[in-house]
């Protein structure tokens, strides 16, 4: 992809980006890093990102790169049983399949409201703020209700997938 | 956002029991999390790392200096490769004049436009190659291929990649681009 191209999406898209790595990692360089390298794999040239599909493209990046980072952290916590070393592999699919897992529970498990709280927050990259002015409620509000949804999937799901 | 690990205990404690904490220490939290960053501060800092002059020049250098090696140890007469510049947004830069090679020993592309490394590759298999899409031909790829190797294995390797399809007709390698964008960094 070209540099200018780059530039523009990086521009657009940085400040959202970095909003959903902070919610799933909670760690700035961290969530830097996840950022910065999606747009480095963008620059090495073989990704055409359709006009209307970049946002989403972007934003499932973050989410998948983050969510892959926190594997490999569950991993290390867990090297004391060498078997899990096997969970490391590096495939882009795991990630999608976790996503999956993890919308289903959402959607057949949480209120409404909380639906599309996790929905607004983690696939569109929405601030907490503008959550609060789409729901009419505090962020307060937002907060409490997000935080019941990822308690619940980390509970149900074994090993957590987030 | 600090980058502790206590901010990240805060955090995942308060996430998992807000109810004891008070209002405006969520607030904070949300307000470090939301926090907008400078993004031109960010850009200057990824063109910093991902510099494309000091990387690709480098990098073609090393392709240059390795189909040398090549060749030279083949003992072929090396024609020309012309850098004529470095930039990363013109990889056409590797200008291939006249290249007839014959190596053994197993050839590194480096982020090399695929219409460079059939231009060598189809060379020594003394094939044609013809792209029935044009934005394959810009595609950078990093593998290794090894001459002594059957042709149809590194087409297979090559049509691996999302998005890409190659075919060998005859004496004619056709690529084409499919409608496959499934790239997941």
């Amino acid at each position: 992809m070209e540099r200018m191209e780059i530039k523009r999406l990086f521009m657009q898209h940085y400040a959202k980006m970095l909003r959903v790595a902070r919610t799933l990692l909670c760690d700035e360089q961290e969530s830097e890093d996840v950022v910065s390298d999606i747009f480095a794999y963008l620059l090495r040239g073989r990704t055409v990102l359709l006009p209307g599909t970049e946002e989403g493209y972007l934003l499932t990046s973050v989410r998948n790169q983050c969510l892959k980072r926190l594997r490999h952290e569950q991993v290390k916590r867990d090297a004391a049983d060498v078997h899990t070393t096997d969970a490391l592999l590096d495939d882009a699919d795991i990630e999608d399949e976790r996503w999956t897992d993890i919308v289903e529970f959402v959607v057949g498990h949480l209120s409404e409201q909380e639906q599309r709280i996790f929905h607004l927050r983690f696939t569109e990259g929405c601030s907490y703020e503008e959550i609060a002015a789409t729901e009419g409620i505090s962020r307060v509000a937002v907060w409490k209700h997000l935080s019941r949804a990822i308690t619940a999937i980390k509970k149900h799901f074994n090993p957590p997938k987030l | 956002m600090t980058h502790s690990d206590n901010t990240q205990r805060l955090f995942l404690d308060m996430q998992e029991h807000p109810e004891n904490y008070a209002d405006e220490q969520l607030e904070s939290m949300m307000d470090d999390l939301d926090r907008e960053p400078d993004v031109h501060a960010a850009w200057q800092r990824f063109e910093a790392t991902h510099h494309p002059g000091k990387t690709s020049s480098h990098r073609w250098l090393r392709i240059a200096a390795m189909f040398t090696g090549v060749l030279l140890m083949a003992g072929i007469t090396f024609a020309a490769i012309h850098l004529v510049s470095t930039k990363r947004q013109a990889p056409a830069a590797v200008e291939v004049q006249s290249l007839t090679p014959e190596p053994t020993s197993p050839v590194c592309f480096d982020n090399v436009t695929l219409d460079s490394i059939l231009t060598v590759v189809a060379a020594h298999y003394q094939k044609t190659v013809t792209f029935r899409d044009e934005a394959p031909r810009r595609m950078t790829l990093i593998m290794t291929w090894q001459p002594d190797a059957a042709l149809a294995d590194f087409l297979d390797r090559l049509n691996a990649f999302d998005g890409l399809s190659l075919s060998l007709q005859n004496d004619t390698i056709f690529v084409i681009q499919t409608n496959e964008e499934e790239d997941k960094p």
